[in-house]
């Protein structure tokens, strides 16, 4: 059969899931929670931009003022990456298993498609979903915070949004690949263990940086070999921001550690690339 | 005509760990028939069915659907399939779920709306192509579910019991929507618990029991053999004389009331005999009533009527 074929079995497997991701409640609530979050951190950003420039602090140097607006817009982006997390697993540990339990499956099965093309059509309806919304996540915050602050980005900020957009996606491919083997439940328990684990790692390899104990790094290593989700993060910040901004006020999780080389980027396509192959592999071989 | 098998398996088998779930299956099953397959519940039918439309893989032995090997999913482009469940994603509407059906089968674009007008014609939904399927009673999804399965013209269903949820009149249409698809020429799989329906309109038979095919034949072969007749009379014929005549076709008096007689025949072939030789005999025959060996009396001596 012709690559043709194989492309629109897939698209239409990824339309199908996409239109059923953005009609369920776990988006809508997620939509409402990010509404929310918008609302107050423009409110903050607001009182923080009167602050620095009219109000009690408007003798801060320039150079504060811009640490200030840098600080606020890294503040922002972490409940915004958590919020897109969250919404990665909740949205996508049933994507398989559900429909094992329902037998919705068995119909779309008989038909003339492999497994595999079944398993990516899914990954690429979800992932659609999650970039749009990571997007819209980013665009926000990254919007309100240069709009109420004036906060100075590095050049290289479309290549920070790109990744920001793609930070979801080893958490979404986790899920996909839970999906083909475990209940929904023990799927969502373990993916969020998971960002768990990337984000505490994260954490503990920041603060190993900044005292210099190599066993922290290291955990934090190992952590996002498992999970590549907080070096992608804050690789995402490296790009947006000016760094010296942000060291300068020390000790802040996630960004006092060496920035993460293009490797770990690297890694992490390949993470996603290759639990994508054994969700599909792993789905061929079931018996359903 | 050359009748050719569409499906053809050897010796198919499958475990589940340790358990049996069918061994040693061979089976033929002939272009344009409406093949029935019988079972108690836990014999192995959904294991074989799901085999056939690659839902399990088999442990050993091998099988053909339309000339292709088992498990090629291009075959499936030909096959439609009404699985046991009939679920399917409720919050679309029939002509959205059908369209998403087209393009897994790889169907022409503007072919779609016309096809899917024809299937859900066939099933009675017309009126209901708008309608989220959530809205479906059961008895419409199983409906439902029957469209999606002749979406395209298959050269082959499977239906895995697709009369569970329908009333009388929804099991009458159906059984005139199978006849009407075997007219085309489209080969029916079908596997139910229905024993009266399955006789009713299937060309073959199979039974599985414990995994294993039990029985296997048109329903004729498998119908045919020993039959009963009960033959009303006017006035009573002497017993020694009944005895006689019933001797003289090859069968036995099995029960006699002064005006009625319940005989024992080897076949169908020897009830006229029978009605001669008594009018020979100077009886005058008031009724003849033939009771035929059933699909249900045939099922239960198979299963040893282990299972209900």
């Amino acid at each position: 059969m012709s690559s043709g074929g194989v492309i629109r079995r897939v698209l239409a497997v990824a339309g199908l899931t996409f239109r059923e991701a953005i009609r369920r409640r776990v988006v809508l609530a997620a939509l409402l929670m990010s509404a929310g979050f918008l609302l107050l951190y423009g409110f903050g950003l607001y009182l923080g931009a009167h602050s620095v420039w009219t109000g009690a602090q408007a003798g801060f140097s320039e150079l504060m003022r811009r640490a200030v607006a840098a600080q606020m817009l890294y503040l922002g982006l972490f409940p915004a990456s958590l919020l897109v997390a969250l919404t990665a697993v909740f949205a996508s540990v049933g994507t398989i298993s559900s429909e094992l339990d329902s037998g919705v499956i068995y119909g779309t099965l008989a038909r003339p498609i492999r497994r595999s093309e079944l398993v990516l059509g899914k990954f690429v309806g979800l992932a659609a979903m999650l970039v749009v919304y990571a997007a819209l996540m980013g665009g926000a915050v990254v919007g309100l915070a240069r709009w109420q602050m004036a906060t100075p980005l590095l050049p290289t900020w479309p290549a920070a949004v790109a990744l920001l957009v793609f930070e979801p996606l080893p958490l979404l491919a986790l899920a996909v690949l839970g999906s083909t083997r475990l209940p929904t439940l023990a799927n969502g328990v373990m993916c969020t263990a998971a960002y768990g684990v990337a984000f505490i790692g994260g954490l503990i390899e920041s603060i190993g940086g900044l005292i210099g104990n190599a066993t922290m790094r290291n955990i934090g290593i190992v952590s996002s070999l498992l999970m590549p989700l907080d070096s992608v993060h804050r690789k995402a910040l490296s790009l947006l921001l000016p760094a010296g901004l942000l060291v300068e006020q020390g000790g802040i999780p996630g960004m006092g550690g060496s920035t993460p080389s293009v490797w770990a980027i690297v890694y992490a396509v390949v993470y996603v690339a290759i639990l994508v192959a054994l969700a599909m592999r792993v789905l061929a071989r079931r018996d359903l | 005509m050359q009748l050719e098998s569409v499906i053809r398996t050897q010796d198919l088998t499958k475990y589940y760990g340790r358990s049996v779930g069918c061994e040693g299956i061979c089976l033929r099953v002939k272009r344009g028939h409406i093949f029935g397959f019988l079972g108690p519940n836990g014999a192995g039918k959904s294991t074989f069915i799901k085999m056939m439309v690659g839902l399990h893989a088999p442990t050993s032995g091998s099988g053909e659907l339309l000339g292709r090997p088992l498990g090629d999913f291009r075959v499936r482009r030909r096959v439609g399939f009404l699985p046991e469940s009939f679920r399917y994603q409720e919050w679309l509407t029939p002509r959205e779920l059908l369209r998403f059906h087209g393009d897994l089968l790889g169907m022409e674009r503007s072919a779609i709306p016309e096809a899917t007008t024809r299937a859900l014609g066939e099933v009675g939904l017309s009126d209901h192509a708008g309608v989220k399927l959530r809205q479906f009673s059961k008895g419409m999804l199983q409906r439902f579910g029957l469209a999606c399965a002749l979406l395209g013209d298959p050269d082959l269903l499977f239906l895995d019991e697709p009369t569970s949820a329908l009333d009388p009149l929804g099991r009458a249409d159906v059984r005139r929507l199978l006849l009407g698809v075997r007219e085309r020429g489209t080969t029916v799989f079908l596997n139910s618990h229905l024993l009266g329906e399955v006789e009713r309109i299937c060309d073959e038979v199979a039974v599985i029991d414990h995994g294993h095919l039990v029985a296997n034949g048109t329903l004729g072969e498998l119908l045919a053999g020993p039959c009963e007749a009960e033959v009303g009379l006017a006035e009573p014929l002497p017993a020694q004389s009944a005895e006689h005549v019933a001797a003289a076709v090859g069968g036995r008096v099995l029960e006699s009331a002064p005006t009625a007689l319940l005989v024992g025949l080897p076949d169908e072939e020897a009830v006229p005999a029978l009605v001669d030789a008594l009018v020979a005999q100077g009886a005058r025959v008031t009724r003849v009533d033939r009771r035929r060996r059933t699909l249900e009396n045939l099922f239960l001596e198979v299963t040893d009527g282990r299972h209900e």
